[in-house]
């Protein structure tokens, strides 16, 4: 059979299954960082602000 | 006053000293503060963009000053470095540490199961040692309180920028830290009176949710208010719409992209929200080429990129079929993009 006879059919045709990387950032997703008003919205992981908590600037 | 022991029965919620309140909307999520004094209740800059008139809260907050802060319940997540949650019967407890403070927790948020009832227990030992004034409301307290709160709902927050051309096209920008977002914001800005709902943190709703009185955009950029004395905000609100805007008439998508207080690097927060049209991964590339993606490829990098409760699996299968939702609504696209105005202009000129 051929794919316009499939198409034809109504079928759809077997699309094999494939692997995709995605990229995870778990440290992002969890919001386990500061957000600070130099760090891009983002600080560095664990690295808080002088006072050691986190900055108010980015709420 | 107690220590935080001492505060966790459900009773607890809600009752003492609540001489002052306030109010905040976030994406539709209405929240409600009460405290004994101004200082209790009182909000970061961002927040203020949000405040909101007095309505029945979705969110319930008491805010209260406890001698110390114990270990108590079952720990169930661990951030790794700014808070961890723990469970004791059907309620949670959030602790936020830091290691100026030494050993104990500086705040604790205490929560029923629905996260529609809260305490804030503010750790007066830690106060006593540090000019910290012990601010209840902030990052990353708000923004966990009406995520988890949204794990209930048809909606999700994602890592994105929200920008709104005032021909009332509204397309998100999701990217992790360093895809790019601050430098789509700015190149928009740059080029166009655009409206930038966040450059960083995005919730996007079903459009058919029912929403109260609109509040939350009034006042935004009153002269005298918190928000106009923080100049380092830029509010530009004139084409979103304020929260509690009818959807009838916004066809073009069933999707609605709220903006939040938790703004990255160029600082655009705005408690407005708009009919969203379209949704860009964003990725560093060579030339500006746009690639669609299917619905599971696109529901994959969202996830990837949204913000969403992981210590219960509830809450993540109900992200995942929102996300599968959203994507069926809305058109995703992968956008490999080199950082200059044709990156603009590529998608201005790009029809799904």
């Amino acid at each position: 059979m051929n794919q316009e006879s499939k198409q034809g059919d109504g079928k759809k045709l077997y699309e094999a299954p494939r692997l995709a990387t995605i990229s995870l950032r778990p440290e992002e997703a969890v919001l386990g960082h500061c957000k600070s008003p130099s760090g891009g919205g983002n600080s560095t992981f664990g690295s808080c602000q002088p006072v050691g908590i986190c900055n108010s600037v980015g709420s | 006053m107690r220590t935080g022991t001492e505060v966790d029965s459900p009773d607890e919620f809600l009752t003492g000293a609540s001489e002052c309140d306030s109010s905040f909307r976030i994406a539709g999520v209405s929240v409600g503060v009460r405290g004994g004094r101004d200082a209790d209740i009182a909000m970061v800059a961002p927040l203020t963009l949000f405040r909101s008139e007095r309505v029945l809260p979705d969110i319930e907050i008491q805010v209260k000053w406890v001698d110390d802060l114990r270990p108590v319940g079952r720990t169930v997540f661990d951030s790794g470095a700014t808070w961890r949650l723990y469970e004791r019967g059907d309620r949670f407890h959030f602790d936020f540490s830091a290691p100026f403070y030494g050993e104990q927790p500086y705040r604790r948020l205490l929560v029923n199961g629905g996260f529609t009832k809260a305490t804030i227990q503010l750790n007066a030992s830690c106060a006593e040692r540090s000019s910290y004034p012990g601010v209840a409301l902030s990052y990353p307290l708000d923004e966990l309180l009406v995520m988890h709160y949204l794990a209930y709902e048809s909606a999700i927050e994602l890592h994105a920028s929200g920008i709104v051309h005032r021909d009332g096209i509204a397309n998100l920008f999701v990217g992790h830290s360093g895809a790019g977002k601050s430098t789509t914001t700015r190149l928009w800005t740059e080029r166009e009176d655009v409206e930038v709902l966040s450059d960083d943190r995005i919730i996007v709703r079903r459009d058919d949710q029912p929403f109260r009185a609109p509040s939350a955009a009034l006042g935004i950029s009153a002269p005298g208010s918190d928000a106009a004395q923080t100049p380092q905000l830029r509010l530009r609100d004139r084409w979103a719409l304020p929260i509690g805007h009818s959807a009838q008439d916004d066809r073009k998508s069933s999707m609605r992209m709220y903006g939040t207080p938790w703004h990255g690097e160029a600082m655009y927060a705005s408690p407005n929200s708009a009919p969203l049209a379209r949704i860009f991964v964003l990725e560093h590339g060579h030339g500006n080429v746009i690639t669609p993606l299917s619905p599971s490829q696109a529901v994959a990098e969202l996830f990837a990129r949204s913000f969403v409760p992981f210590h219960r699996h509830e809450y993540v299968d109900s992200a995942l079929v929102f996300l599968e939702e959203l994507a069926n609504a809305v058109p995703v696209y992968r956008y490999a993009f080199e950082p200059d105005q044709r990156a603009v202009e590529k998608i201005r000129n790009f029809h799904d």
